[in-house]
């Protein structure tokens, strides 16, 4: 009994591998022959596309007529690569050729397909167009499903001038009942609709942070850090709580925003430096130095010189000279008791280092003394 | 005397104990392997998607420092670096640990970066060999440690304990990043900044391939019966193994040849065990439990696409050294942290991901190679019943395939490095063919390690690598 229960076991496993194998050549001949016929299919099409881009009358209706359905597809995979990249007339002409093979209505269609992926793709594709797309559609899909708002918002910013209340709109799609934290694309959009001016982050932040988990939290400091803010100050109150929020990464997050901001005065003179300064982890106080680097003038100078008796962890004291390097220069007259190798060793680095140092980094890629952002 | 039926009791709660064994282990792999499944069927459908988002001038990419621990590198180390300073990313410094070379090695970075020798001693504490000097390229983000020998987890240490760089990435020097890969492998740490603490990304075999400027420009399977075994084997333990474990929340490697972590914490925990001949295992597993006990949530994750290629042992003798290595060291570390194992407090590390590596990590190959022994002597003594141990063996070998084949097919169903389908058809026979030669084989290098390990062993084995097939 037990044998013929082992033996049918091993004729079932046998099977299975079998058609396992045979499953497993069969996708990778099909993909292979797809890819090839796909790849001849594009050559084909751009050869196509850039030969009548230069053209004075490049009949795109022609073009399209001359397309198989397979080709069609592959014609608006070329087109949406092609539009990422082309700007100027050429741009004006692949949008005619995207008109000629209905990509945007089909893109529109798309919208509300079942598929989560497929309605990413078909906003993405939206955002390249100009094929029209009202704001309720785009919202609309938006709620579908939390993956597809990146998309929509990023829609919304590259269309920006055909919407009224893109930004806010964008920013609030992103930031949606706050429960999510922002993908890589998601931060990089948030970054692009607030650049010119973060009064969105800021409004949805003040009344949402309490709300939000610490990664999201992070996450949209990091992207306040770079943009312009020119709001009121009061605005900036929740920036500034979060500098006494209980994770430390908030904290160095808050403090590396206000960094960004020291231009202006009336923000300098609400940040706390006293406490960020005396902050019981070294990490947090590391980016207070960085922050005061970066503002570069006698005030920071100052509060640079009073940290260094209190500054007791070694890799934030690498930070604080390097941050009274940058502000005051390596030959520094007044008496500070300074650790001599640590401040032998920043002088002797900067010299390696040459006209690639700076306090915050390297210039092309950063390297150096540098935390986040 | 023991008598007749004593012995066939004996006998027969053994051949229980070892099906029920075989049981155990066949099905976790395969529970790993549908995971892994799931994984990468959701993962292919959202890789679909290609957001608008510029990879390059990403403003929020925190900064690595690839470190590179060179000992004897001279005759590849200029390349390396220089194919590691054209990543795709944004923020990184090419961080060299030089161990001790005898063979140039620095030299040969001396004069192609123009460096600097930074006049003045580091003054933070390193904890590794004497650091000799730090070097510094004005022109290009490279540094260089020069310091005594001290092994791969003390040049390490150099570079964690040097680096201010927010994330520490830990290569080899021989290694193949992909392009876009490191950039890859940041992103959870942008999407989960307060949670995930390391990332490691699929190690795939360059024997055979092409490669040009530091790109494998060709993907093939080299004639070589013997890497081809190891292409199965990887394919089998990252597409299928890594994700599956990485899916449960029990990923305890994170692979030396090409992991990211968040360097901070790992100076936390003291940086790598230098007593550790796998340190890679080593440091996860104290990561994880370090995490664990101080109740910070974080995230451990494996992922699929961030790939870099390596070199493996292309003769049995190099290929011994290696795996009698890596199973020394499997052992140390599990020994070393013995105390987790089962502990609740450890949460899924200490009931399942622990358990799981000594029950089928550990034992698996032992378990195997003694039952390679013991079935032909108890054949001969006329104790094996053989229609039933026929149609076990058959069963066990066709189950190794299956498994074996279901990382071939995730790898033709998503990654598709291998593309031409004989190459695929050539990987799925010799699913079939390992059992026979290559399983017995390193079940044999099991016992051996287990014996070394005993006597106290920890040698490394020197690695001689033959080189990548380099297009002019």
């Amino acid at each position: 009994m037990l044998v013929s229960a082992v033996q049918l076991a091993a004729i079932v496993i046998g099977g299975v591998f079998v058609v396992l194998a045979t499953v497993t050549v069969g996708l990778s001949t099909y993909r292979r022959r797809r890819d090839r016929l796909d790849a001849a299919r594009r050559r084909t099409v751009r050869h196509e596309l850039f030969t009548r881009l230069h053209q004075d009358e490049p009949d795109w209706d022609a073009f399209a007529a001359g397309l198989s359905r397979r080709e069609m597809s592959n014609a608006a995979i070329v087109l949406e690569r092609l539009l990422r990249q082309v700007r100027g007339d050429d741009r004006e002409a692949l949008l005619d050729a995207a008109r000629s093979i209905d990509m945007g209505p089909r893109a529109e269609a798309d919208l509300t397909a079942s598929n989560v992926t497929d309605r990413q793709i078909a906003l993405t594709r939206l955002a390249l167009l100009d094929h029209p797309v009202s704001l309720e559609q785009v919202l609309t899909t938006a709620a579908t499903a939390p993956r597809t708002r990146g998309a929509a918002a990023r829609l919304l910013y590259e269309r920006h001038d055909e919407f009224v209340g893109a930004t806010e709109w964008g920013t609030r799609l992103l930031l949606w009942g706050g429960e999510r934290i922002l993908t890589v694309t998601g931060m990089e959009t948030l970054y692009r609709l607030n650049q010119g001016e973060a009064v969105s982050i800021l409004h949805v932040g003040g009344r949402n942070i309490h709300k939000w988990p610490d990664d999201l939290t992070v996450q949209v400091l990091r992207v306040l850090s770079k943009c312009q803010v020119t709001a009121p100050v009061d605005r900036l109150d929740w920036v500034l709580e979060a500098g006494a929020h209980p994770e430390y990464r908030v904290r160095e997050a808050a403090v590396t925003a206000l960094g960004t901001m020291g231009w202006r005065d009336d923000i300098r003179q609400r940040v706390p430096l006293a406490t960020l300064l005396a902050d019981h982890d070294a990490r947090v106080r590391r980016a207070g130095y960085r922050m005061l680097a970066s503002w570069g003038d006698e005030e920071a100078a100052g509060w640079l010189e009073r940290s260094v008796p209190t500054e007791v962890d070694p890799w934030a004291t690498l930070a604080l000279y390097r941050g009274l390097v940058a502000v005051s220069g390596p030959e520094i007259e007044r008496d500070l008791d300074l650790d001599e190798a640590i401040w032998r060793w920043v002088r002797a680095d900067q010299m390696a280092l040459g006209a690639a140092w700076t306090p915050m980094g390297r210039p092309r890629h950063g390297a150096g003394t540098e935390g986040v952002g | 005397m023991i008598s007749v039926d004593a012995l066939d009791g004996v006998f027969a709660g053994l051949g229980v104990a070892i099906l029920g064994y075989f049981i155990l282990l066949n099905s976790t792999y395969i529970l790993i392997t549908l995971a892994a499944l799931v994984d990468v069927r959701s993962h292919m459908d959202r890789q679909r998607y290609r957001p608008l988002a510029s990879r390059k001038g990403n403003p929020f990419a925190p900064g690595v420092a690839v470190v590179v621990p060179a000992y004897n590198e001279a005759n590849v180390i200029v390349e390396s670096v220089q194919a590691l300073l054209t990543l795709e990313y944004p923020r990184y410094e090419v961080l060299v640990v030089n161990d001790g070379s005898t063979d140039g090695t620095l030299d040969r970075l001396l004069e192609a970066f123009d460096l600097q020798e930074v006049d003045a001693e580091y003054p933070l504490e390193l904890p590794c060999e004497p650091v000799n000097a730090v070097y510094r390229a004005p022109e290009e983000e490279v540094t260089v440690i020069d310091k005594a020998n001290g092994g791969k987890s003390d040049a390490l240490n150099a570079g964690l304990f040097f680096t201010e760089r927010e994330l520490f990435c830990a290569i080899d020097a021989d290694a193949i990043i992909e392009h876009g890969s490191l950039y890859d492998a940041v992103e959870p740490f942008l999407e989960h900044p307060t949670r995930t603490v390391a990332t490691g990304g699929a190690v795939r075999v360059a024997n055979g391939c092409s490669v040009r400027d530091g790109v494998v420009t060709e993907v093939s399977i080299p004639r070589s019966r013997l890497v081809t075994m190891q292409i199965v084997e990887y394919l089998r333990a990252f597409l299928a193994g890594r994700i599956g474990l990485s899916r449960l929340n029990s990923l305890l490697i994170i692979s030396g040849a090409f992991g990211l972590f968040r360097a901070d914490v790992l100076r936390e925990i003291g940086g790598y065990d230098t007593d550790s001949i796998t340190e890679d295992m080593e440091i996860v597993v104290r990561l994880h439990r370090h995490l664990l006990e101080t109740g910070e949530p974080y995230d451990v994750t494996f992922l699929p696409e961030p790939v870099v290629w390596t070199e493996v042992p292309s003769t049995r003798g190099q290929l011994a050294k290696q795996r009698r290595r890596w199973f020394r060291g499997l052992l140390y570390t599990l020994s070393q942290h013995r105390d987790a194992i089962g502990r609740r407090q450890y949460g899924v590390v200490g009931l399942f991901a622990l358990p799981f590596f000594i029950i089928i990590e550990a034992l698996g190959p032992l378990v195997e190679g003694a039952g390679y022994v013991f079935v032909p002597v108890l054949m001969l003594l006329g104790m094996v019943h053989v229609p039933f141990f026929t149609a076990f063996l058959a069963g066990a070998i066709l189950l190794g395939a299956v498994l074996s084949g279901l990382g071939v097919f995730l790898e033709v169903y998503s990654y598709r490095r291998y593309e031409r389908p004989s190459d695929i058809a050539r990987l799925l026979g010799y699913g079939i063919v390992e059992a026979f030669v290559y399983r017995p084989w390193k079940a044999l290098q099991s016992w051996i390690a287990l014996v070394e390990f005993i006597r106290g062993d920890t040698h490394w084995g020197e690695m001689v690598r033959e080189g990548f097939a380099t297009e002019e």
